[in-house]
């Protein structure tokens, strides 16, 4: 069964049925000289799979909105979006979706610079899963939406962090998708683009769009999550309104992520190498 | 609604095959030229050593040359793709966590464009027919069949490998030694028919002995082995197909967490 894929007689928008996952982590450890000669003597491995979930079932019903936040680790909420979108598949038990989820989990990185605006929307569209006619056909929405006027033929490297975040965001949504999983990415832009991103996402929302939302500040989950999920230590620590989710992770640990580095280019166009090894014979 | 699958994606997919293409040749003042004159200069050289500096040993049919090129082409792409299949995903990992596409997106995508790749070089079995004026007869429809035979063993053997080289990097090395290893194993430079009688049964495993047979029975119809050579090839290119997606399905969460 492909990893994204939907069921559409499935009642909610999304189930964790039992999922476990375990993730290969790179441990940092202190000290160095002696005592790393004498782990890597001993073959003492600096990558460990670490237990990220453990039997963690939930159900997310459609038009919900759900923060998700987590008690120790950021990267625990990162997990459970791309085990929503499918783009990371469980160890044990299954999550089942109505719709295609769309992740939205690197922003300006998804840009790369040395294509046109108008090319990255057709990588990032197909990326997401549209075809290059839905894109073509949406693209005059994308470039009014995101406000690329005169920049939509020109390189991307001159393209300011922020306007990247903004095509990205454009573009997940003219997916036309009925489920997004954010991280960091519900609103972005400057005061006048996130009003507008608000207006979006909240009429969206009034349709039935289901969201799970991570990485973003106390203000913004008040204002559009009805339901909030808490996870840690492997499991769910808590399923419940996101007052009382912030109450118990504190107000202050939940704040909007940073955007990934400028450079960190997707390289869907760009395969690491093409190389012809026929030579070798 | 929202769907994603291989199929629905073929727009999208063929649209980053187009430019794959244009990319590898965009730069070069020849273009797509290439892909008929790197194939010539292989199969050229080869003659040349073979059939002129050897003395013209019996490897296999007369013209000799257009033995060699009917076989070198496919051979070509098999070796490219399959080398090209060990850095499909690792080209590619950074988009696996926010891709919705299937995660062998990205090995179908290297197989299409490598055989692209093959279609462009087939004139060169025109140019090497008419340069020797030797002409295929009705068997040439098996050209085809063999074609289909081989792109599903690609398929399956791409799977494989493209999904053990992200998880084992030294498998990619692995893969290039048995590549080289199989060029000499396989009837390229050679006729089917010289190999021993006690090691054809052992020869037949390997899938592209007929395949490259089938590919020339139609200029030289006394190249053709029995049906069970044919039905043996044809079962283990099936054989790689199951296998290389049933491992394809057991390392893909493996592959998902790595990316």
């Amino acid at each position: 069964m492909a990893r994204t894929h939907c069921d559409p007689h499935l009642v909610n928008a999304l189930e964790f049925d039992d999922v476990s996952l375990m993730m290969p982590r790179t441990r940092r450890r202190k000290g160095g000289g002696r005592s790393g000669r004498l782990r890597r003597l001993a073959r003492e491995s600096s990558r460990v799979n670490e237990q990220v979930f453990a039997g963690i079932s939930l159900a997310v019903a459609p038009g919900d909105s759900v923060a998700l936040m987590a008690k120790d680790r950021k990267a625990d909420t990162v997990e459970l979006i791309r085990l929503a979108a499918g783009t990371l598949v469980p160890d044990h038990g299954h999550v089942r979706r109505r719709d295609v989820v769309i992740p939205i989990l690197r922003r300006a990185g998804l840009i790369n610079a040395k294509l046109t605006v108008r090319q990255n929307i057709f990588v990032v569209g197909i990326m997401l899963g549209m075809s290059p006619d839905e894109i073509t056909e949406r693209m005059d929405w994308i470039v009014a939406t995101a406000g690329l006027g005169k920049s939509l033929d020109g390189y991307a490297r001159s393209c300011p962090p922020e306007l990247r975040r903004r095509i990205v965001w454009t573009v997940s949504m003219a997916t036309g998708a009925r489920a997004f999983a954010t991280q960091g990415s519900l609103i972005v832009g400057d005061e006048g683009y996130r009003e507008i991103g608000w207006a979006h996402v909240e009429q969206l929302k009034s349709d039935g769009v289901t969201f799970l939302v991570a990485g973003q500040n106390a203000h913004v989950m008040e204002r559009f999550c009805t339901r909030a999920i808490v996870v840690g230590g492997g499991g769910v620590l808590l399923d419940g309104s996101v007052a009382e989710a912030l109450a118990l992770v504190g107000r202050a640990q939940v704040q909007e992520d940073d955007d990934e580095a400028v450079e960190d280019e997707v390289d869907i166009l760009d395969p690491r190498s093409e190389r012809d090894d026929w030579r070798a014979d | 609604m929202l769907r994603v699958s291989i199929w629905r994606s073929r727009q999208a997919l063929f649209l980053l095959v187009r430019r794959d293409l244009s990319q590898k040749y965009r730069k070069l003042r020849l273009g797509y030229l290439w892909a008929i004159l790197e194939p010539l200069g292989m199969s050229v050289t080869m003659w040349f050593v073979f059939e002129i500096l050897l003395g013209g040993r019996d490897m296999g049919q007369q013209p000799y040359y257009l033995f060699l090129t009917v076989a070198i082409l496919p051979w070509w792409w098999f070796t490219s793709g399959i080398s090209s299949s060990t850095r499909a995903f690792v080209g590619f990992s950074r988009t696996l966590p926010v891709s919705v596409l299937p995660t062998q997106f990205s090995v179908v995508r290297v197989l299409i464009t490598r055989t692209f790749d093959f279609l462009f070089s087939l004139p060169l079995i025109v140019f090497a027919m008419l340069v020797t004026w030797t002409f295929p007869g009705i068997n040439i429809g098996f050209f085809l069949l063999a074609f289909l035979i081989q792109l599903v063993l690609m398929y399956g053997l791409s799977l494989l490998v493209a999904s053990w080289s992200f998880l084992v990097p030294d498998f990619a090395r692995i893969v290039r030694i048995i590549l080289r290893a199989a060029f000499y194993l396989s009837p390229v430079l050679y006729s089917l028919a010289l190999i021993p009688d006690e090691a054809r049964s052992a020869a037949a495993l390997n899938p592209l002995a007929g395949i490259l047979t089938l590919y020339r029975v139609g200029w030289w119809p006394e190249e053709h082995v029995a049906m069970t050579g044919y039905a043996i090839s044809f079962g283990v290119a099936l054989f790689f197909l199951i296998a290389g997606i049933v491992t394809f399905r057991r390392l893909e969460h493996r592959i998902l967490k790595e990316a």
